[in-house]
């Protein structure tokens, strides 16, 4: 680990304020996470072990599209965690916390997975992942007549419609966690932070700098992937669906 | 009863031509789910969807299942890092931001 290779710079946002010492007296007020960064550097070990709770696991699964293995990974993230340790004196909060986080996170991660010679493989993922792809498999649709573009192999109801249920079906959840896990990272690291993490629209775009309109495109395609492995899971595929 | 209604709402066909045309296809609707689900799309376009749906039971199914996977992927089990690895962490933390507690284990 070595800590002066951290090049990731600090993306801007929020709007500078026009008091440019974030660490003033006086600047609560602009920067809503103040209070959070005064704890954590005043050294509240309760406040950091919340904030690595809070995003590890999403750390962990978003890395794991750019390394070879979970080991790896997990270095990763400890190292963006030691980087963020080493940081937070330096960070003026001109975007927020997590935005800042997941910058190093991901910076870390391209940079491992190149020395992995992982890009090769990259190459390959962001071709399947064009966005001009359908989503949906088109095969599922009537290709001509009059039924052209109408489901010839319509979605069958399931008897799991809630998260709750879908979540006690232990063969639906290790489908999820599979499919999510095999996603290619342009599809994985949107379906993170959006739907796991919960990150708003702009600020996911800030973090992975792409247009709102890929963002979308992408994450439509990461939950039918996932949409498409519970099915199968279920019951309720066919062998002509999801044959990536 | 030789014309006894159909227990499902008989407009729920899904023949194109007994549908509410709503100038778009499936295949159309379904790639576009997500955009529909977040609120993206202009008024007019979401009029459209919304006819569609009133009288496609498969595009209706689809929509509820990206939207429960949408959910349910929220919900799943989280990923933590490992005891010792915790461990160092606050460790460190503690070193670098209360040197004088930094003895302090959890």
């Amino acid at each position: 680990m070595n800590l002066a290779t951290t090049t990731y710079t600090e993306p801007f946002e929020r709007p500078l304020s026009p008091v440019t010492q974030p660490l003033c007296v006086g600047t609560v007020a602009t920067n809503p996470e103040e209070p959070l960064l005064a704890r954590l550097r005043r050294g509240d070990g309760g406040t950091f072990d919340k904030l690595v709770t809070k995003h590890h696991g999403a750390l962990i699964r978003m890395a794991m599209g750019y390394v070879a293995d979970r080991e790896v990974a997990e270095e990763v993230v400890q190292d963006t965690w030691i980087a963020v340790i080493e940081g937070l004196g330096r960070f003026e909060g001109r975007s927020s916390l997590r935005t800042w986080i997941f910058g190093i996170m991901i910076h870390k991660a391209k940079d491992r997975g190149v020395r992995e010679k992982r890009h090769v493989t990259f190459s390959a993922f962001d071709s399947k992942s064009d966005e001009n792809d359908e989503a949906v498999d088109p095969a599922r649709f009537h290709q001509s007549g009059e039924w052209a573009g109408h489901w010839a192999i319509p979605p069958q109801p399931w008897d799991e419609q809630t998260p709750e249920k879908l979540l006690a079906s232990q063969q639906a959840v290790s489908a999820m966690q599979r499919a999510i896990e095999a996603l290619p990272p342009t599809l994985k690291e949107v379906l993170i932070l959006r739907d796991v993490e919960g990150v708003e629209a702009k600020e996911a775009c800030h973090i992975l700098k792409i247009t709102e309109t890929n963002l979308y495109v992408r994450l439509h395609r990461a939950r039918e992937r996932v949409r498409v492995a519970v099915e199968k899971a279920l019951g309720c595929g066919t062998d002509r669906t999801g044959s990536e | 009863m030789a014309n006894a209604p159909e227990p499902e709402a008989p407009l729920m066909t899904d023949h194109p031509s007994r549908s509410i045309d709503s100038e778009l296809t499936c295949r159309e609707i379904a790639n576009g789910v997500t955009d529909f689900l977040e609120g993206r799309l202009s008024p007019g376009i979401n009029m459209k969807v919304r006819d569609h749906l009133a009288s496609c039971t498969g595009c209706r199914t689809y929509v509820r299942q990206i939207a429960l996977i949408k959910d349910t992927i929220a919900l799943l089990p989280s990923q933590f890092p490992s005891p010792i690895n915790r461990h160092r962490l606050r460790e460190h933390f503690m070193v670098r931001y209360a040197p004088s507690s930094s003895t302090n284990s959890f």
